[in-house]
């Protein structure tokens, strides 16, 4: 163990003693170190359905792969800075193309095998090899000789290079400065057993983590045991499992009884756990990167319109949106960038409620008296209840809003066909800026990512620049600029960012929320309390 | 030919609904919008690569033209081969086989207590015909057809669970204590029908005379009610188990939802849901062979209960 993560878990355990003996729940200094045992259990909404982590990318499977499986690099889940995983160097060169990872010695494979840079050469080649359908393929797919190996014309990928037992060095085709972030989601798997398993992998993965597979009894639980010789250190607790509960209202009562030591809180249930004294101290927050949003097709009339656009975030008070039908379970959007990203931008005023402006806009587009359109949102009775609040606040100036609610997979593609002129849609784009802008460049229009089909030749070229930049500071200045213009141009209704919140028992310690995804926690570093 | 040849005819029928549920919902996948590719991949950003798109269709064959997707569907199901999920990377016959147990073990329970409750209910209900019991049966089963079973369940859990902690809210285990409640939701509906269905049924037999030349005979009258009266009325009300055992055995979602019940129900709808398409006719493949088998169990049971019935 080393000092710095020493430190952060006294910082932790200090933090939490403090909560629960300020609700008079213990008044034991024994919470002050780390117990080891235990049986954790927490909750999926669905099954992972794979665990291969060249396959799903789902953020359940991923909360899942991410305690069996070692990252080559990681994530702060404070800062969302990159730090070391697996390799416990890397270095960019000065061309802004080649990564050399170092990856740490002495890292042992669950069925014991140490990994070695041909686990990671194979991983990769893996992901890009047709036939394994791995949507990750886009991620990897501008090394050197990545195409080749695709099309089948090689049998390696030239642009990897293995320098020795424990380095190795990729070659991008392109300068990409977000190219470093993806190797936090490349979870190395070890190449015998892989290849030994083949399809099977999936069900019984084999990985490098602080967990060890045990067991998977599907739509209802997984089953991981402890890796005792994890190279960062024993995790505390012996036994993890992840209980598949597809309904909120049983969840809740799982929690409740103590049969689950965390869940996550929607917002029908957060008020319920946030308000309550005796859970308060026990509800982790963080903004997460989410931007939800109203997505205006900027090729349909009237909305081609950047002042009809303009005038739909003025029409809508935000701030009692989210106090309301949100139970204050979000935070109110200026603009794209939530405020846990490096790039957010505390200047940005953004649009606020403003009818009046928006009348005068709506006259000024020609439209004096409003106009019809269709507004979209997934089936769930969430959605529902946001589209009919965000009806009422567009008939105040005169936009009659249809409101049409369909199946997600139903929406997202008949929105990527540039069908529909109005959907409700959270974004999630990543901790770098560069990526989360990536809705807003006119070479990902429809299903990739652009459904608003807006083009601003501006924010283009500023976000070429930023993806080419290694140079953070520089990085964040192109895109709060780019993120000026969006927010001018209005493609989006820009509503709120997602306030995610989970609540844990009070016997429960070391749970860092993480803004990527909530519930995608080190688990290794969480402990439990015995109860009396 | 007898009864071997009325099963033979009723296993040769069966290949066309199997053709025609299969076709009925290949059609039905392919109408739906929704591209079962983009699901799968952009869960997490809501933005799909179209050089991932183009080569995760061409895995899964979805870059064939669509008859020929739909041939060799069927090719591969005659062969006992029902494909790969999209979602699962699994073996279909697998997932749908390890799901059957759950499934089967729920509906079995549910339908055994429908069956104790209900015919007990409505055998005492017509004996006891215009008494404050008849008129509780009938409150009884007009509440339990009425009661929605996600209601019915999440009370169950509120009280028994939460409050009394008496049996654990959810999950898959032991009968004891995990299928009492999933039971108990998934049955009390059936088994108002059936006590409504046995008591008119009852009534009917009960007036009738082979039950009073029965009764002259000097028969006991549990000899009367169980050997005459109960074996005669029985015809209507196995028919109505037959048919609601299929659904138990389909469609059980809702209660396998609330109570983290790995079944079939669940696997279909998470399977619709991300259009999973060899997923979903494999369930559909399924629930028509137990809606087929069961259907000629029941008619086959009729020629036990009621000697003038032949199949020829």
């Amino acid at each position: 163990m080393n000092t710095s993560t020493w430190n952060r878990r006294t910082v932790m355990a200090a933090v939490c003693l403090g909560a629960l003996l300020s609700a008079g729940v213990i008044g034991s200094a024994t919470a002050q170190t780390p117990v080891s045992g235990g049986h954790f259990r927490r909750a999926l909404s669905s099954d992972p359905a794979n665990l291969d982590p060249a396959l799903t990318n789902t953020s359940r499977a991923i909360a899942v792969k991410m305690t069996i499986f070692d990252s080559l690099l990681r994530q702060n889940p404070k800062t969302l800075a990159i730090e070391p995983g697996a390799a416990e160097s890397w270095s960019v060169g000065s061309d802004g193309k080649i990564l050399t990872f170092r990856l740490h010695r002495g890292i042992r494979f669950h069925h014991g095998r140490e990994m070695t840079s041909d686990d990671v050469r194979y991983t990769i080649e893996r992901i890009l090899t047709p036939e394994m359908g791995s949507p990750f393929i886009r991620a990897f797919d501008r090394l050197v000789g990545a195409k080749e190996f695709t099309n089948g014309q090689a049998r390696e990928v030239s642009g990897i290079k293995i320098l020795d037992r424990y380095t190795i060095q990729i070659t991008n085709s392109v300068v990409d400065s977000t190219f470093p972030l993806t190797f936090t989601g490349l979870f190395i798997v070890p190449r015998d057993e892989a290849e030994r398993l083949g399809r099977d992998f999936g069900q019984r993965p084999v990985g490098s983590g602080p967990f060890i597979f045990v067991s998977w009894s599907r739509d209802s639980s997984v089953l991981l045991k402890e890796n005792p010789s994890y190279w960062e250190g024993r995790p505390y607790i012996s036994a993890l499992e992840f209980r598949i509960i597809p309904d909120p209202a049983t969840l809740q009562a799982e929690f409740e009884t103590g049969r689950l030591d965390f869940i996550l809180l929607e917002d029908p249930t957060y008020r319920r756990y946030a308000d309550d004294p005796a859970w308060k101290p026990y509800v982790v927050e963080v903004a997460e990167l989410f931007t939800r949003h109203m997505g205006l097709n900027t090729t349909k009339p009237p909305l081609n319109d950047v002042r009809v656009r303009q005038a739909i975030n003025y029409a809508i008070d935000k701030a009692t949106t989210v106090r309301t039908v949100l139970q204050d379970k979000a935070f109110v959007a200026t603009g794209v960038f939530p405020p846990s990203l490096a790039a957010s931008d505390p200047t940005l005023r953004g649009y606020e409620y403003n009818p009046q402006r928006a009348r005068e806009l709506l006259a000024q587009a020609g439209v004096p008296t409003g106009f019809e359109m269709d507004l979209n949102g997934s089936s769930s009775p969430v959605a529902g209840r946001w589209l009919e609040v965000l009806q009422r606040y567009l008939a105040d100036v005169g936009i009659r809003a249809r409101l049409v609610q369909q199946d997600f997979g139903v929406m997202l593609d008949r929105a990527g066909k540039g069908e529909l002129m109005a959907y409700v849609l959270s974004h999630g784009g990543g901790s770098n800026c560069v990526n989360y802008l990536g809705p807003f460049r006119s070479r990902n229009f429809g299903i990739a990512g652009n459904r608003m089909f807006y083009r601003n030749e501006r924010v283009d070229a500023l976000m070429d620049d930023a993806e080419r930049t290694f140079d953070a500071t520089r990085q964040i200045q192109l895109c709060r600029e780019a993120e000026r213009l969006i927010v001018a141009d209005a493609p989006w209704f820009f509503w709120n960012y997602n306030k995610a919140a989970l609540v844990h028992q009070p016997n429960v310690h070391g749970i860092v929320g993480n803004p990527l995804e909530l519930d995608w926690l080190q688990m290794h570093k969480v402990w439990i309390q015995p109860r009396r | 030919m007898g009864i071997l040849g009325f099963i033979a005819r009723r296993l040769l029928l069966a290949v066309p609904v199997f053709v025609g549920v299969t076709l009925v919902t290949f059609v039905l996948m392919q109408i739906v919008p929704g591209d079962p590719v983009a699901l799968l991949m952009e869960e997490k950003v809501a933005s799909v690569d179209p050089d991932a798109a183009r080569i995760i269709r061409a895995k899964w064959g979805l870059d064939d033209p669509v008859p020929l997707q739909y041939l060799k569907f069927l090719r591969n199901a005659v062969r006992g081969d029902l494909g790969i999920s999209y979602r699962t990377d699994r073996s279909v016959l697998a997932s749908i086989l390890e799901r059957v147990p759950a499934t089967a073990t729920l509906a079995v329970a549910a339908l055994g207590l429908a069956i104790l409750i209900g015919v007990a209910t409505g055998i005492i209900a017509a004996l006891r015909q215009n008494t404050m019991f008849d008129s509780a049966s009938i409150i009884f089963a007009t509440i339990g057809v009425s009661i929605p079973n996600f209601w019915l369940g999440l009370l169950l859990i509120y009280l028994l669970a939460v409050q009394w902690r008496w049996l654990p809210p959810s999950g898959y285990g032991p009968a004891y204590p995990y299928l009492i409640m999933p039971a108990i939701t998934l049955g009390t509906a059936l088994s108002a029908v059936i006590a409504r269905l046995t008591r008119s049924s009852m009534l009917d037999v009960i007036r009738a005379d082979y039950i009073r030349t029965a009764r002259a005979k000097g028969l006991a009258d549990r000899r009367v009610l169980l050997a005459h009266a109960l074996r005669n009325a029985a015809i209507p009300i196995i028919t109505v188990i037959g048919v609601q055992l299929s659904g138990l055995l389909s469609g059980t979602v809702i209660t396998e939802r609330v109570f983290s019940w790995p079944g079939i129900g669940r696997l279909l709808v998470d399977s619709i849901a991300v259009r999973d398409l060899p997923m979903v006719q494999g369930c559909v493949l399924f629930i028509a062979t137990v809606f087929i088998g069961l259907n000629l169990c029941v008619d086959l049971s009729y020629v036990v209960l009621d000697p003038r019935i032949k199949y020829e």
